[in-house]
């Protein structure tokens, strides 16, 4: 699968003003995996755009900075990315965070049958591709999946098919 | 200012046969003091999104990793209405604009309206700003560029506007 660097990545710097107004404003800079930057560079784009270019976009403004955000992506722009499953069907994984609550769900689009159980709406845990996926969310020291909120995620509670309807799917015709 | 790191978002897109464009997301740690752990934090999402694809009959199109930070204390100021305009020329593109919300009054021209960004007269904060900006880290001197990764080569014109909230654009029908 060929995803690459896109060549520029961005930063947002978010503003509240006197009534709790929020606003965004944008700024790009280049991708320094496109550039072919090494991570230790990496780091240093990061840390400017956090502090440095944060700094002196703040001194602009009366507003208070509130956010800052910075987007790295990689796409495939290969002139077919399409694939050959149905959005609409979901993977649904449930996980426990680490006080046993149910705190995170990912649903993975298009679902591959092969990792179906037997009765057709479960996942088979076992089944190759999941089970690699679930083991990533047990590694990693100081990048191990988290919560939304910052909990440690633990155990998969459970794990089913889920057909949910598209956008185009919920529209009505009225002609 | 107290922002601080929240966990990092990656959002992995994909799309299916019919060309439907739909996407999952995770959350990774945050970077660490002086982000640290971003390279880690990268490889994992990385990792992670060809996981995800492989469960997947839909074609991965991409992935976005999104380093963030917050301030939910924020009291808030000024009026975000208030845009401090910055057009930029770009090295063989359209020229690239950003706007700065609530823009100082003191930082603006005699006249209220335009703001120098060139010359005797500009101020020191907003040439701090156009210089960050052009340069990028100090390391690479290799900074802005407009979205398609086209270089920003100076600032060309400034000026304030009012943009107007969506809150104020809201008409009245009772």
């Amino acid at each position: 699968m060929a995803i690459t660097p896109r060549r520029a990545m961005s930063t947002t710097f978010g503003f509240r003003d006197q009534e709790n107004t929020e606003t965004n404003m944008l700024a790009h800079m280049t991708n320094p995996l496109f550039a072919g930057i090494a991570f230790a560079g990496f780091v240093e784009y990061l840390t400017f755009a956090k502090v440095d270019l944060a700094n002196v976009v703040a001194q602009l403004s009366e507003c208070d900075l509130s956010y800052i955000g910075i987007r790295m992506r990689e796409t495939n722009d290969a002139q077919t990315p399409f694939g050959t499953g149905e959005a609409e069907k979901k993977g649904v994984l449930l996980f426990l965070d680490e006080s046993g609550a149910p705190s995170f769900r990912m649903a993975i689009p298009g679902i591959k049958e092969s990792q179906l159980a037997a009765n057709g709406r479960d996942i088979d845990t076992a089944a190759t591709e999941i089970a690699a996926l679930i083991a990533e969310f047990a590694t990693g020291t100081a990048a191990q999946p988290i919560t939304p909120n910052g909990f440690h995620i633990e155990t998969v509670q459970s794990a089913y098919k889920q057909h949910r309807v598209s956008h185009t799917g919920r529209a009505r015709r009225t002609g | 200012m107290a922002i601080a790191a929240v966990p990092t978002e990656v959002i992995v897109n994909f799309k299916d046969r019919e060309n439907t464009a739909t996407k999952t997301r995770f959350y990774l740690p945050v970077p660490g003091v002086l982000n640290v752990n971003a390279q880690a934090i990268y490889t994992k999402a990385r990792t992670m999104a060809l996981a995800v694809a492989a469960c997947s009959d839909c074609q991965m199109t991409g992935f976005a990793v999104l380093y963030q930070d917050r301030d939910n204390a924020a009291a808030g100021a000024g009026e975000a209405e208030r845009k401090g305009n910055f057009m930029f020329a770009v090295n063989g593109g359209t020229n690239y604009t950003t706007q700065v919300p609530g823009f100082l009054d003191s930082l603006l021209d005699a006249n209220k309206r335009t703001i120098a960004v060139a010359g005797p007269d500009v101020a020191p904060e907003v040439q701090a700003f156009i210089d960050a900006l052009l340069d990028g880290p100090p390391s690479f001197n290799n900074g802005a560029t407009n979205a398609s990764g086209l270089s920003l080569v100076r600032a060309v014109d400034g000026r304030k506007t009012h943009v107007r909230s969506l809150v104020e654009r809201r008409g009245r029908s009772g």
